[in-house]
C-alpha cells in the first residue's frame, strides 16, 4: 500500500511538472512572438487572432510607407522615373516632422566643399521644394530655409500629384508581408479595414523603421529627446514700449509675421515606440506649453501673445536605426569621404566635435551618402530612406535633419523606380545608370 | 670590425635620429621617445617620484650598459656630445683642465640629494634635456623664454670652440654619472681581486656635503614655491604644480604629441619657474579626448605621470563653470549639447528660482575639465577653471 501510494504521488508530482514546464515553454514562444510587436508594458496576456482573408487594394511597382520628407521625395521620385507608385501616410498632410511636427527648418542644406567654401549642397526634389516655397513667399533665410507648414503641406500635395503618385492617406501600414527574405508589401489598416498592398520594391520611410522591424532586420534602438513643438502668434504685438518690458527669447521667426515657432527639447532617453510612453508625453507637453505660454502673457506688455497651435505630431527624434549594408561614420562625414556608390550629399547644421575640435557649424564639410547605406543587410526588395537609415549615432544630428532625409528619400525613390524598370533586385541595379538619372534629375552628386 | 659598429658611425646616426625625432613632425606615440634614453632624467625622476614605472626601462638598461663599459652613453648614444666633439676638433686651441675641480660629479651628487627631496632642480642640465630645449624653437616659436632655453646647445659649442671638452669633461652631470658607475665597476672588480688596493673612494666627505646641500636646496625650493598664487590647466595626470615645475625638463614632448593641440608653453608668465612648461589653453575650443593619454606616454620625466583611459576618468584638470546668464536656457529656448557631449556624466540639471528651465551644473566630483561642454556649447557659456590650491 504504501508503495503504491509513492508511486502514485510521484507519478502524479512528475506528470504535474512537465505539465507546468509545458506550459511555461508555450508562454514563452507566444511571448517572442509579440515581442515583435514592441509590447514594453500591458498586461502580459496575450490573444490569437483567427485568420482571415485580406483584400489586396493594389498591386503596385513601388510602395512607400510614410510620408515624411523622406517618403515624399521617394515617391515622387519613384513616380516620375517611371514607376507605378503608391504612397502610405498615417496622418492627414504630407511633409512629417518638418510640417505637421513643425520642425519648420529644412537643415543641412549648406556644407563647405574640398575648396573650403560653404555652398548649397541640397537639390533635386528636395531644392526643388525648397525653391517653390521660397517662390511663394513661404521660406525665409538662405541657409536653412524656415517654411510654413501650410505652405509645405500644399507645395507637397500638389507635386505628389503632379507626379502620378497613388496617395493614401490616413493610412498606417501595420506588418510586412514577407516572402522568406523577400517583402512583397505590407498589410494597410484605414477607416476601409484591414487591407494589404502588395508591390516589386518597399521603400521604408516611416522614420522608426516598422518595415524593416517587420522584415526581421537587425537594428539599433536609439531612446533620444522627444519634444513638442508650438507656435506662438501675436510677436509683433508685444509691446516693446511698456515701462516693465523685458525682452524674452519667443522662439525663431516663420514666414508668416507675428507668428514664432518654439522648439522644445523635451525629455531625455525616451522610447519614441512605446505608445503609452508617447500618449503620456503627449499629456504632458501640452499642458506644459499652455502653462508657459500663461507665464509668457503675465510678462509685461506680453499680453496679446498666444499660442497658435502644438504640432500634430510628437516630435521623435530618434528610434530605430538598421544595421545595413554600409554604417556611415562621423569620421566619414568630416574627412571628405567618397563612395562610388554616392548617391546624394547632405551638408551640416550644428557644431560638432571631432578629434578634439571644435568643428563649427559654418565650417562642417558637406558629406557624401553612399547606396549601401540605404540597403539592409538580410531583406529583399527593401529600401530604407530618412531618419532610420544605416549611420552610427554620433551622426545622428545630421542624419536626422530634414535636408538629409530629402536626399535619402530622393535616391531610394529613384532606385526602386529602376530596379522595376529594369526587373533587377534592388541590390543589384545598375549604380551607374542610377547616378547618371539622379543628375538628370538635379541632384548634386559632389 | 664592422664599420657600422664604430662608436663614431653609431653616434652619428643616433644624431641625427635624435634631431628627427626633435622636430615637430607627427611621431605621436614615439614624440620624445629619445629623452628615455638618458640615465640622468630617469634617475632624477625616480629618486623624486619615489616609483619605477615601465616606461624608465630602457634608461635603466643603459644605466647597466654604462656600470660595464665605461662612458658607453657618451660614445654611443650622446648628440651633444656628437656636436661638442666637432666643436672641440674644429678648435685649435688646446688647454689643460687638470687643474678644474671635477664639477660634475658635485652636480650630480647635488641633484640626486635635490631629487630626494622631490625637488630634481638639476634636471635640466641633462644633455638631452638641453639638445631638446633647442629644437622647441621649432615648434613652439620664438619668445624670450624660448631663446632662453635654446641658448643651452650653441652655448656648449661655442664654449668647445674656446674651451675643448671642458663640458664632456668637467661639467656634464650625465659623464659624472656615468664616471661613478665606472668607479663602482671598479671597486666592484677590486673585491675580486684582492691583491690591488682601491684608489679612491666615491664615499667621501664631499659627496655627504654634495647631498647634503642638494637636499637642502630641495627643501628651500619646496618651502619657496609654495606661496604661488595662480593655478595652471595643467595636462591630467600632471604632478603636484610646486614639483612640476622642477621635474618637467621642458622637451615640449607632450605638446608636440597632442592631438587636441590644446597643450601650450607657458612663455611670459610673471613666474619664470613655469616658463616652458606645458599649459592646457581651451580658448580655441579644442577639448581632451576621453580615449587619449599620448602626453603621459611621452613625458620623458614623469611630470605627467602615466595613466591609461580608465584611470583617465579621476584626473583632473581643472571644472567646467557654467555661465548661466549666457546659457541658451536662460531664455525659453532649448539646449542640451553640454548634457550630451559629456563623457562623465558630470552635468546635471538643476532647479533654479530664477530661470524658466532647470539649468545645467558640472558635478564637481565627476568633472575633470576636459573642456568637451565647452567645446560644443552653442554660445559658449562654460568655461574651464583651474582647481585651486589650498
Amino acid at each position: 500500500m504504501k508503495r503504491r501510494d509513492f508511486l502514485t504521488r510521484f507519478m502524479a508530482a512528475t506528470g504535474a511538472l512537465t505539465l507546468g514546464m509545458g506550459c511555461k515553454r508555450r508562454a514563452d514562444q507566444s511571448a517572442t512572438e509579440t515581442d515583435r510587436f514592441t509590447l514594453t508594458a500591458g498586461t502580459g496576456k496575450t490573444i490569437t487572432e483567427p485568420a482571415r482573408n485580406i483584400p489586396v487594394l493594389a498591386e503596385t511597382d513601388v510602395l512607400v510607407v510614410g510620408g515624411g520628407p523622406a517618403g515624399s521625395a521617394a515617391a515622387i521620385a519613384a513616380a516620375r522615373t517611371g514607376a507605378e507608385t503608391y504612397l502610405v501616410e498615417r496622418y492627414n498632410h504630407l511633409g512629417g516632422l518638418w510640417t505637421g511636427g513643425l520642425v519648420l527648418p529644412l537643415l543641412s542644406t549648406h556644407g563647405v566643399d574640398r575648396e573650403k567654401r560653404r555652398r548649397q549642397v541640397i537639390f533635386g526634389i528636395g531644392g526643388e521644394m525648397a525653391q517653390r516655397l521660397a517662390d511663394m513667399g513661404m521660406a525665409i533665410h538662405e541657409i536653412n530655409p524656415v517654411i510654413d507648414p501650410e505652405a509645405g503641406k500644399y507645395v507637397l500635395d500638389d507635386m505628389i500629384d503632379d507626379a502620378g503618385v497613388k496617395m493614401l492617406y490616413h493610412t498606417m501600414a501595420v506588418n510586412a508581408i514577407m516572402q522568406n527574405n523577400t517583402v512583397r508589401g505590407v498589410f494597410i489598416e484605414s477607416k476601409s479595414g484591414r487591407m494589404a498592398i502588395l508591390a516589386k520594391v518597399v521603400i521604408d520611410c516611416t522614420g522608426d523603421g516598422d518595415v524593416f522591424h517587420w522584415a526581421g532586420e537587425d537594428y539599433d534602438v536609439m531612446k533620444y529627446h522627444i519634444g513638442l513643438v508650438h507656435r506662438l502668434g501675436n510677436i509683433d504685438r508685444i509691446d516693446t514700449g511698456n515701462p516693465d518690458y523685458k525682452p524674452l527669447r519667443l522662439g525663431e521667426p516663420t514666414p508668416i509675421p507675428g507668428v514664432n515657432w518654439v522648439n522644445m527639447g523635451g525629455e531625455r532617453e525616451q522610447d519614441g515606440l512605446d505608445v503609452e510612453n508617447l500618449s503620456r508625453l503627449q499629456l504632458q507637453y501640452r499642458r506644459n506649453i499652455w502653462e508657459s505660454v500663461e507665464k509668457i502673457k503675465r510678462n509685461p506688455g506680453h499680453e496679446q501673445v498666444f499660442l497658435l497651435d502644438t504640432a500634430s505630431q510628437l516630435g521623435v527624434r530618434m528610434s530605430r536605426i538598421m544595421e545595413g549594408e554600409y554604417k556611415l561614420t562621423l569620421e566619414d562625414s568630416m574627412t571628405y569621404k567618397s563612395f562610388d556608390d554616392v548617391i546624394g550629399v547632405s551638408g551640416a547644421w550644428t557644431t560638432m566635435l571631432f578629434n578634439g575640435r571644435r568643428i563649427p557649424e559654418e565650417e562642417r564639410p558637406m558629406w557624401q551618402i553612399p547606396y549601401r547605406s540605404l540597403l539592409p543587410k538580410k531583406t529583399d526588395n527593401l529600401l530604407v530612406a530618412g531618419r532610420c537609415f544605416c549611420f552610427e549615432r554620433e551622426l545622428t544630428e545630421d542624419t536626422r535633419s530634414v535636408g538629409s532625409c530629402l536626399i535619402t528619400g530622393h535616391a531610394a525613390g529613384t532606385a526602386a523606380a529602376i530596379s522595376v524598370l529594369d526587373r533587377e533586385n534592388v541590390r543589384n541595379i545598375n549604380i551607374k545608370k542610377l547616378q547618371d538619372l539622379l543628375v538628370d534629375q538635379d541632384v548634386w552628386l559632389g | 670590425m664592422n664599420p657600422f659598429l664604430r662608436s663614431s658611425n653609431v653616434r652619428l646616426i643616433a644624431t641625427l635620429l635624435a634631431i628627427l625625432l626633435s622636430l615637430p613632425l607627427a611621431w605621436r606615440g614615439f614624440t620624445g621617445i629619445y629623452l628615455r634614453l638618458s640615465p640622468f632624467i630617469m634617475l632624477n625622476s625616480v629618486l623624486a617620484m619615489k616609483m619605477l614605472a615601465w616606461l624608465t626601462i630602457p634608461a635603466i638598461i643603459i644605466l647597466i650598459v654604462s656600470f660595464l663599459k665605461k662612458r658607453w652613453f657618451c660614445r654611443y648614444l650622446c648628440p651633444v656630445g656628437w656636436f661638442c666633439d666637432k666643436a672641440a676638433s674644429q678648435s685649435s686651441l688646446k688647454k689643460n683642465f687638470s687643474r678644474v675641480p671635477d664639477f660634475k660629479i658635485w652636480l650630480l651628487w647635488i641633484s640626486i640629494g635635490a631629487a630626494i627631496s622631490g625637488f630634481p632642480i638639476l634636471i635640466l642640465l641633462d644633455p638631452l634635456a638641453i639638445f631638446s630645449g633647442f629644437f622647441r624653437l621649432f615648434s613652439t616659436g620664438f619668445s624670450p623664454p624660448a631663446l632662453l632655453l635654446a641658448a643651452g646647445l650653441p652655448l656648449l659649442i661655442v664654449s668647445n670652440l674656446l674651451y675643448p671638452f671642458l663640458w664632456c669633461n668637467k661639467l656634464c652631470p650625465l659623464g659624472g654619472l656615468q664616471d661613478v658607475l665606472s668607479t663602482f665597476r671598479k671597486r666592484f672588480s677590486l673585491k675580486f681581486q684582492p691583491e690591488k688596493t682601491a684608489t679612491e673612494s666615491p664615499l667621501n666627505r664631499r659627496l655627504f656635503i654634495a647631498v647634503s646641500s642638494g637636499l637642502l636646496a630641495g627643501l628651500v625650493s619646496a618651502a619657496t614655491g609654495g606661496t604661488r598664487k595662480q593655478a595652471f590647466l595643467r595636462p591630467p595626470g600632471s604632478v603636484s604644480e610646486n614639483m612640476f615645475n622642477y621635474l618637467c625638463i621642458r622637451c615640449g614632448s607632450c605638446i608636440n604629441a597632442c592631438p587636441s593641440k590644446i597643450l601650450f608653453s607657458n612663455a611670459g608668465s610673471n613666474q619664470p619657474l613655469t616658463w616652458m612648461t606645458p599649459e592646457i589653453d581651451f580658448s580655441n575650443y579644442g577639448y581632451c579626448q576621453e580615449d587619449c593619454n599620448l602626453c603621459s606616454t611621452v613625458c620623458p620625466s614623469g611630470a605627467i605621470s602615466y595613466f591609461n583611459e580608465r584611470s583617465k576618468r579621476d584626473l583632473k584638470i581643472g571644472y567646467a563653470r557654467i555661465d548661466h546668464e549666457n546659457c541658451l536656457l536662460a531664455e525659453p529656448s532649448e539646449c542640451n549639447r553640454c548634457l550630451e557631449a559629456c563623457s562623465y556624466q558630470a552635468i546635471n540639471f538643476q532647479t533654479f528660482e530664477t530661470f524658466w528651465h532647470e539649468m545645467p551644473v558640472a558635478d564637481t566630483i565627476k568633472c575633470t575639465g576636459c573642456g568637451t561642454c565647452a567645446a560644443i556649447c552653442p554660445p559658449l557659456a562654460i568655461k574651464i577653471i583651474p582647481l585651486e590650491i589650498t
